[in-house]
């Protein structure tokens, strides 16, 4: 930051802010910052993303593996998604993303009642549920049922 | 061929009037001169003050009623410089030589021969003073030796400094000793030091070399505890 006519409080200041970041120089990294992404592995489990605020100290970086945060759950980037990128521990070694805008998705079944999630193929398949029905304005999971001319049946 | 410089103390070919010289166990030494005529100064020459010889450059300087006053660091000045952000990755591991010699390179300085290693699949450097970047690679073991090359080892030499020297005072309670020497090259940090006077091996964490108006040369350091 260039201060111009810096008063005593400025350099007070400065003086801080130094005595600050001596004291955890790994600060930068304890944020977590919303990136662009601009490219994804074919197998979905890297992206390549820019920051959307060109004013944050941080560069565009390759191949960040994603966490869902969710056991079990798998999760894809597409190619214009706005991620969340933070650190482990703070560590500039060790980014990660942890989250992602949720992208419009549809809901199709095919003849062995696998539902696929997703318009991008492949999406993230569903196993077969059975025993139950999901009504228009049900909420399956994340997914919410709506009328249309392909009726999705989770079970028998 | 450039004259000799005469000048017990001098930076560049300008003669020093007084100065306070304060070298750190860690990090770069620094230095506030007075020289004895206005005119500008090289950006990077050498300190001397007596056998002392020092690489340094001008963090700030000015000229007032025929005379110079300037703030000197060791090294070439880079390390306050801020360097952009960059990314690295590698499936391999990011090595830390390469994340360091492109510090130096975007903040102007020299890195001194270190133990490499590997960081990881991935070091993200911020926007940010090059010092602090070094400060994440290295930690706080990082000081600029007197040729301006900063070193990243794990300790300083810790040699015994040799006699001839008098120790003119002891403040135990500040672990504080003001010395009395023609050498005061010897008196670097990390160095260790015994007299007679002092009852246990003393090693050095700070050296202070004071220069008044008179010509006065004033040794102190401080020890570790």
């Amino acid at each position: 930051m260039s201060i111009t006519n810096p008063t005593t409080a400025d350099r007070l200041l400065a003086s801080l802010r130094a005595l600050l970041r001596a004291e955890d120089p790994n600060r930068t990294y304890r944020g977590i910052y919303e990136y662009l992404v601009g490219g994804v592995a074919s197998n979905g489990s890297t992206a390549d993303a820019t920051p959307t605020d060109t004013s944050l100290p941080l560069p565009p970086i390759l191949r960040i593996p994603l966490r869902a945060g969710i056991t079990g759950a798998t999760a894809k980037l597409t190619v214009g998604n706005r991620c969340l990128v933070a650190f482990v521990n703070g560590d500039p070694t060790r980014p990660f993303v942890i989250g992602a805008d949720p992208v419009p998705q549809t809901i199709t079944e095919d003849a062995t009642q696998q539902i696929t999630v997703g318009s991008v193929s492949p999406g993230t398949v569903v196993p077969t549920v059975v025993g139950a029905a999901a009504r228009v304005g049900d909420q399956v999971g994340p997914f919410l049922v709506t009328k249309g001319s392909t009726k999705v049946v989770i079970g028998g | 061929m450039a004259a000799q410089n005469a000048n017990w103390a001098s930076f560049g070919q300008g003669r020093i009037i007084s100065a306070t010289l304060t070298i750190p166990l860690y990090g770069t030494w620094v230095a506030d001169v007075v020289l004895a005529l206005g005119t500008s100064l090289s950006q990077t020459a050498t300190l001397i003050l007596g056998d002392l010889n020092l690489l340094g450059s001008v963090q700030r300087a000015a000229s007032f009623a025929g005379s110079r006053s300037a703030r000197l660091v060791g090294g070439y000045g880079g390390w306050q410089k801020p360097v952009p952000s960059r990314g690295y990755s590698s499936p391999g591991a990011v090595l830390l030589s390469t994340v360091l010699k492109d510090l130096a390179s975007d903040s102007g300085e020299k890195i001194g021969t270190f133990t490499d290693g590997l960081l990881g699949t991935f070091f993200i450097r911020e926007n940010a003073p090059a010092q602090r970047v070094l400060r994440q690679l290295a930690g706080s073991l990082w000081w600029v030796d007197s040729n301006g090359v900063t070193q990243i080892q794990s300790s300083r030499p810790s040699s015994l400094i040799p006699l001839p020297f008098e120790v003119v005072q002891w403040s135990g309670a500040k672990g504080r000793f003001e010395i009395a020497t023609e050498r005061l090259s010897d008196w670097m940090p990390g160095r260790t030091f015994t007299a007679p006077t002092v009852s246990s091996v003393q090693t050095v964490s700070q050296t202070t070399i004071t220069i008044d108006n008179s010509g006065k040369a004033r040794l102190t350091v401080l020890v570790s505890p």
